[in-house]
């Protein structure tokens, strides 16, 4: 090696970027010495709007914080709402919530299969993971009213009920959709091509992702049992959940998380419908929110933290957003120091970067 | 959801977080928030359903030490009250000088002595 | 031609809103609850408008409106450019009832 370092930008306009980051790489000979980001592209300021709207509309402008991830904000927001003024929601409104929650990480995940796909140059693989995708917005569209952003939740419940013979239907189809992403995962785990590109690439060892601060599946594919939905909000207390984790730290592991926890998704939505319970859908809601609150969930792409701070007027006084990407910058730079330059693209992706949730 | 939040004093702040790496907690978040007089820092840690908040009080424009010699990865959260509340931490594992997040207005989240008005008022677009 | 068969969404999508102007109280609720701010009513001259670009289709509206006066249609809003932006302007023509006069007790 000469040596010699070049910084190469690797923009914020970039083929495989869903979403614009910008990373400095400073370089010698092809090997990544380190990486420097530099985010702030997208940041709109929204946290600065809970002044102005009152606490029962804000859960609109939660949900458009991001568009893969609306289901989890929204709700996660109506959590804290109703943790901080002690509401109790009836419990078939927080199975309805779960199930929702979990279309939405099917389809989250569907989403970033593609996108994967298309970044190691498959783009066959990309229209098959879209196209099992369309079925599960069309579900999504039946039950709420919208495909990407749901406005189904709202601070006592839910806005609209499903009927039960309709989620036996969807149970019905949920079949037909798990064969398919069988074909699908096939693919991205036992193919040739893509086994040689991603094994041994991007590693990331068990002591680091821990006290880095790694999230969701990034903290999930090093070996780290690290779900939020272990704490038992929602449904997921009176169904039990066990995380899916993989050794192995590089980037093949951390695909085969999201591989299984589509499967694991798919059970946790048929245990929902088979034990859904009747009753009211939501409740009324009196009074003003006071005092502060710290409401965490499981976003397809990690914990997310809403922070809430309320004085007794009908706006809240302070909203802030910790989201899983954010918190997944600093294992990526440790992974990009001494990666080969031709890898980078799909190690980037494989931390599954939101930047519109990051810099809300 | 555990709210109990320990108040302790400011130079504390890296041997706190010296002890709960040692004990095996990770940091979950870094929060910041108007108070009557200056401004709350809230520091999460969490072990195995085991969650605990740190908070201290400081007032604008204060240098705080930083723990980012226990965590690396607390300069996200650093970098970030810097650029919008104006606070100095110092021996930031990764120094952005600034230019995290660039705003128009610098320290955009500052308080301020006049409140923004509660309605937008919408202006008209001329063609 | 392709598509063969149009595309056909399902009951209960958010696709546009409906504005009755028959049943409008001018109450202006729907203003103070648009989280986009889109509708405007003026009192005075019983107007009401929507501007559709600024429309997201949440539908707070029709759940906060206590006249059944908005509605929500399963089309999709058509498109359009912003050299086309304009603001949807509509007359209320609510006439509020006469109530009956109460006769005077002897």
């Amino acid at each position: 090696m000469t040596g010699r370092q070049t910084i190469i930008p690797f923009g914020p306009q970039h083929p495989v970027l869903p979403e614009p980051i910008h990373l400095d790489l400073v370089v010698e000979d092809e090997h990544v010495v380190s990486a420097i980001p530099s985010i702030g592209y997208v940041h709109r300021g929204l946290e600065s709007l809970v002044d102005r709207r009152e606490y029962q509309d804000f859960v609109f402008l939660a949900e458009r914080i991001c568009g893969i991830c609306s289901f989890t904000h929204s709700s996660t927001f109506c959590q804290g709402i109703e943790g901080m003024m002690g509401i109790q929601v009836p419990s078939r409104a927080t199975y309805l919530r779960t199930m929702w929650g979990e279309y939405s990480r099917i389809h989250s995940h569907l989403l970033w299969l593609g996108l994967f796909a298309d970044s190691l140059g498959f783009e066959s693989l990309f229209y098959q993971a879209w196209k099992i995708r369309e079925s599960i917005l069309d579900e999504l569209e039946a039950t709420t009213g919208g495909r990407v952003i749901q406005g189904v939740c709202k601070v006592g419940g839910v806005r609209r009920d499903v009927s039960n013979s309709f989620l036996s239907e969807m149970d019905d189809r949920l079949d037909e959709i798990e064969d398919e992403m069988k074909d699908l995962t096939n693919v991205f785990l036992n193919d040739y091509t893509l086994t040689k590109r991603l094994i041994g690439k991007g590693v990331l060892s068990k002591e680091d992702a821990y006290y880095l601060g790694a999230a969701g599946p990034t903290a999930r594919g090093s070996g780290l049992e690290l779900d939020a939905r272990s704490t038992g909000y929602l449904a997921y207390g009176d169904i039990g959940f066990k995380p899916v984790v993989e050794k192995g730290g590089d980037g093949y592991a951390r695909c085969a998380v999201r591989c299984r926890e589509l499967f694991q998704s798919v059970e946790i939505i048929r245990r929902v419908i088979t034990d859904m319970p009747d009753g009211e859908f939501f409740t009324a809601v009196k009074g003003n929110p006071d005092g502060e609150y710290f409401s965490r969930s499981e976003q397809p792409r990690g914990e997310v933290i809403h922070y809430l701070k309320g004085n007794g007027t009908k706006n809240l006084a302070q909203f802030r957003v910790r989201t899983p990407t954010l918190t997944n910058i600093p294992p990526l730079v440790s992974i990009l120091a001494g990666c080969e330059l031709a890898d980078v693209p799909q190690i980037v992706l494989t931390i599954d970067p939101c930047i519109g949730c990051m810099e809300r | 959801m555990n709210m109990k939040i320990d108040p302790i004093d400011a130079a504390d702040v890296q041997s706190i977080a010296g002890n709960m790496r040692n004990g095996g907690y990770r940091l979950v978040v870094m929060t910041c928030t108007p108070a009557d007089e200056g401004y709350y820092i809230t520091y999460s840690f969490e072990k195995e359903a085991d969650l605990r908040h740190y908070r201290i009080a400081v007032l604008e424009g204060t240098t705080i030490p930083s723990v980012g010699s226990s965590y690396g990865g607390a300069f996200v959260y650093e970098n970030e009250i810097h650029d919008l509340y104006g606070f100095t931490f110092e021996g930031m594992s990764l120094d952005f000088g600034g230019t995290f997040i660039k705003t128009s207005i610098p320290y955009p989240f500052k308080k301020k002595e006049q409140p923004a008005p509660t309605v937008t008022v919408v202006k008209e677009e001329k063609e | 031609m392709f598509p063969y068969e149009p595309l056909e969404n399902f009951e209960g999508t958010r696709g546009h809103l409906v504005f009755d102007p028959s049943k409008c109280t001018s109450c202006m609720m729907c203003m103070k609850r648009c989280p986009s701010q889109a509708i405007t009513v003026q009192r005075a001259e019983k107007i009401w408008t929507l501007d559709r670009f600024r429309c997201v289709m949440c539908g707070n509206c029709v759940d906060v409106c206590k006249f059944d006066v908005l509605s929500m249609e399963r089309e999709y809003a058509k498109s359009a450019t912003p050299a086309e932006r304009s603001v949807e302007i509509y007359e209320i023509t609510y006439v509020k009832p006469e109530r009956p006069k109460k006769e005077t007790a002897e």
